[in-house]
């Protein structure tokens, strides 16, 4: 009885051992499985920066089965959310290694689903890279396609029916090509030393301070291992640590000829090297940019004049790039009346309808355009021009005296735009026409018989000066104007027949 | 009969299978050919000209995949690419003058850039299937000068692939992009342009 219990206990030991080596194993193989980090993927048919989690989700499992650790998704949205991560599909060298020094991770997969097709024949892309996470280098990249017309099967038997189905199909065809071993690497070396480098103005005038940034990784660089110089042709302009920054400054007086300067950072790092990397450039532009307008309007008299609209053209002699522009009208006072401005170049033309700032059309008079511009640099030039606004309408002096049974028009005009032509309708009161006459040239005189004593004689003038203004003028009866062109009590008060003292154009 | 039948169908086993096997990229030498142990290479991103959505971006990580997949050459991470191009003030769809070039190269430490521009990419949907359309241009820069080297023209469309009924059929425009940038690197190999890691 004895022995049977001591066998029994034997036998309960052994098993206890054996689940508990097995427990072991099992512990041993998820610490000695590569830690594999399975970033959102990017999902492009859903616009910029979409993602689709369901091929995330899919990915990450495909993975497990393939042995893989695979990092939990709330640490890596995590991480996202820690280093302000905004965007799904890439990622660069300082945040690979960042991630690999706060998860332990060995490789790192982006993934991005390029095509999404939900309509038949329904389709799918996606496009996979997997990258080191000790060096941030891409070592394996592949991508899959598939389109269920692609798959043309007997009867339709096993076809992939929705797009949950190709999902399935592209994820195994992705796990097939993936390698079983991945390759490893020693540690990383750092061969891009810079996080950025930062040249600022591109463009500067003689005597500005030009400033370089140069940042490094805080991965692979310690201020006390390195010395930094800027240099600038024969130059050499040491940079000087920031630790508020926490990033390496040098700045230079811009000096010389106008034309493009190379800088390059040369980066001492003791016993390991020195090394130079092109920075990029400069240009000291001393020279302000010459400009000239071309005024396109109506002329009269050598003179550019407004009545509907005005262009201006504005032309740089020698064409470069702008920071900003001001175009201006001003009055005879010097007064702006309307102003717009803008970054970048000039348009290539300007309109102006006559228009105040305030929406009111602006008053005949002489007024000037400028057109100021400021380069790169900061080089300022303007030109301008001047031009006139005509647009009031014109007006005929008429006078009327009676004379031996008829009356006598006299029809002036004094303005200084000429006509181009005018026309006269003269009706009694029964509306039917007593005269009706055109012509070019002004003075002229009419004469008209008058019928029966008490009729009334009314007359209409129309007409246009050269530019295009209107004439037209309605009096109602003649015989009520007075004597030697006095006006009646309705033209005295400013009363136009019109009634619409505004219109310009009819 | 028979005879004149055979004939026929040989004639038509021919055509079905040559296809359109002619068509190979254009590919155009600018200047001298880079060294061999060339391997360091950064494709910015690609500009899209053909208003279909996002169609840059799908082929520009074609081009990544193929390049890695195919020539083991180290390319540069897209998301370095585009912090260098957040830093240079430059937009995704902006291409890089001379002196840019050789910054975003030095900076990357690579020693050879692509430049892409997708000028036609359309997958038209039809009763009788899906016929997309490709057509993009490739440019290549030396990183050191940052001079053009060579560049690359190529269009295709999913019936150029198809062997017989519907076998070879093309029905994705990002599987016939796939096909195309393997065809281009390909040619690339065979001009000596491009020296892969493993040949």
């Amino acid at each position: 009885m004895l022995l049977l219990n001591r066998q029994g206990n034997r036998r309960q030991k052994a098993a206890g051992i054996g689940v508990l080596l097995l427990l072991l194993l099992v512990v041993a193989g998820k610490g000695l499985a590569v830690q594999l980090a399975v970033m959102p993927v990017e999902d492009l048919s859903k616009g910029d920066n979409g993602l689709n989690p369901s091929m995330t989700g899919r990915l990450c499992e495909a993975l497990i089965q393939k042995g893989y650790a695979v990092v939990e998704e709330k640490r890596i949205i995590d991480f996202m959310a820690k280093y302000r991560i905004r965007w799904v599909g890439r990622l660069d060298t300082n945040h690979v290694l960042l991630l690999r020094k706060e998860l332990g991770i060995d490789y790192l997969l982006l993934g991005s689903v390029n095509q999404v097709r939900e309509k038949e024949p329904a389709a799918l892309g996606v496009a996979l890279e997997i990258v080191r996470a000790n060096d941030a280098k891409m070592i394996w990249a592949g991508s899959a396609q598939l389109c269920r017309a692609d798959v043309r099967k007997f009867l339709g038997l096993a076809e992939p029916r929705n797009i949950s189905e190709i999902e399935d199909i592209v994820v195994k065809r992705i796990m097939e090509i993936l390698p079983q071993k991945l390759p490893e690497s020693a540690e990383f070396s750092p061969e891009n030393l810079t996080e950025e480098i930062r040249l600022t103005p591109e463009v500067v005038k003689p005597g500005a301070m030009m400033h370089c940034r140069i940042r490094f990784s805080e991965n692979n660089m310690r201020p006390t291992d390195v010395s930094v110089s800027v240099v600038i042709g024969e130059k050499i302009v040491e940079a000087v640590y920031s630790s508020q920054e926490q990033c390496y400054e040098a700045a230079w007086t811009a000096t010389g000829r106008d034309g493009r300067y190379p800088v390059s950072v040369s980066i001492n790092r003791g016993k390991l090297g020195r090394k130079n990397i092109f920075a990029g450039s400069f240009q000291v532009d001393g020279q302000p940019p010459e400009i000239a307008l071309s005024l396109r309007g109506q002329e009269l008299d050598g003179e550019v004049v407004l009545r509907r609209q005005l262009t201006v053209i504005p032309v740089l002699k020698e064409p470069e790039p702008l920071a900003t522009w001001e175009v201006g009208i001003l009055d005879a006072s010097g007064q702006v009346v309307k102003a717009e401005s803008g970054h970048g170049n000039l348009p290539e033309r300007f309109s102006w309808w006559g228009q105040r700032q305030d929406g009111i059309m602006a008053e005949d008079g002489l007024y000037t355009v400028r057109v100021s511009v400021s380069d790169r640099a900061g080089n300022d030039a303007s030109a301008s021009e001047k031009f006139r606004v005509l647009r009031k309408r014109p007006e005929l002096n008429i006078v009327t005296e009676k004379k031996e049974g008829a009356l006598q028009i006299d029809l002036g005009y004094d303005g200084k735009v000429p006509l181009a032509f005018w026309r006269v309708e003269l009706r009694n009161g029964a509306g039917a026409i007593l005269l009706e006459t055109s012509g070019e040239k002004l003075p002229a005189r009419l004469l008209v018989p008058l019928s029966k004593e008490g009729d009334k004689v009314s007359c209409r003038v129309y007409g246009q000066d050269v530019l295009g203004n209107k004439l037209r003028q309605v009096i109602d009866n003649l015989l009520a104007l007075k004597s030697g062109g006095d006006k009646t009590e309705d033209q005295a008060s400013g009363k136009d027949a019109e009634g619409n003292g505004w219109a310009v154009d009819f | 009969m028979c005879r004149a039948l055979c004939v026929v169908i040989s004639f038509w086993g021919m055509f079905a299978l040559t296809g359109c096997g002619a068509k190979k990229p254009y590919v155009q030498e600018f200047s001298v050919r880079g060294s061999a142990d060339r391997q360091n290479i950064a494709v910015l991103p690609f500009v899209n000209r053909s208003g279909f959505p996002q169609g840059s971006k799908i082929l520009y990580r074609l081009f990544l995949v193929e390049l890695v997949q195919q020539c083991h050459w180290h390319v540069a991470l897209e998301g370095d690419v585009f912090k260098i191009y957040r830093q240079m003030h430059l937009k995704p769809w902006d291409v890089p003058d001379v002196e840019q070039l050789r910054v975003i190269a030095v900076r990357l430490g690579v020693d050879t850039l692509i430049v892409g521009e997708v000028l036609e990419m359309d997958e038209k949907v039809t009763q009788s299937g899906v016929s997309p359309t490709l057509s993009f241009q490739v440019r290549v820069y030396d990183g050191k000068s940052g001079l053009l080297q060579w560049s690359s023209l190529y269009r295709r469309e999913g019936g150029d692939y198809q062997k017989m009924m519907h076998f070879g059929m093309v029905n994705t425009v990002s599987q016939l992009g796939k096909k195309m940038v393997q065809e281009i690197l390909k040619v690339w190999r065979e001009k000596g342009l491009l020296v892969c890691a493993d040949s």
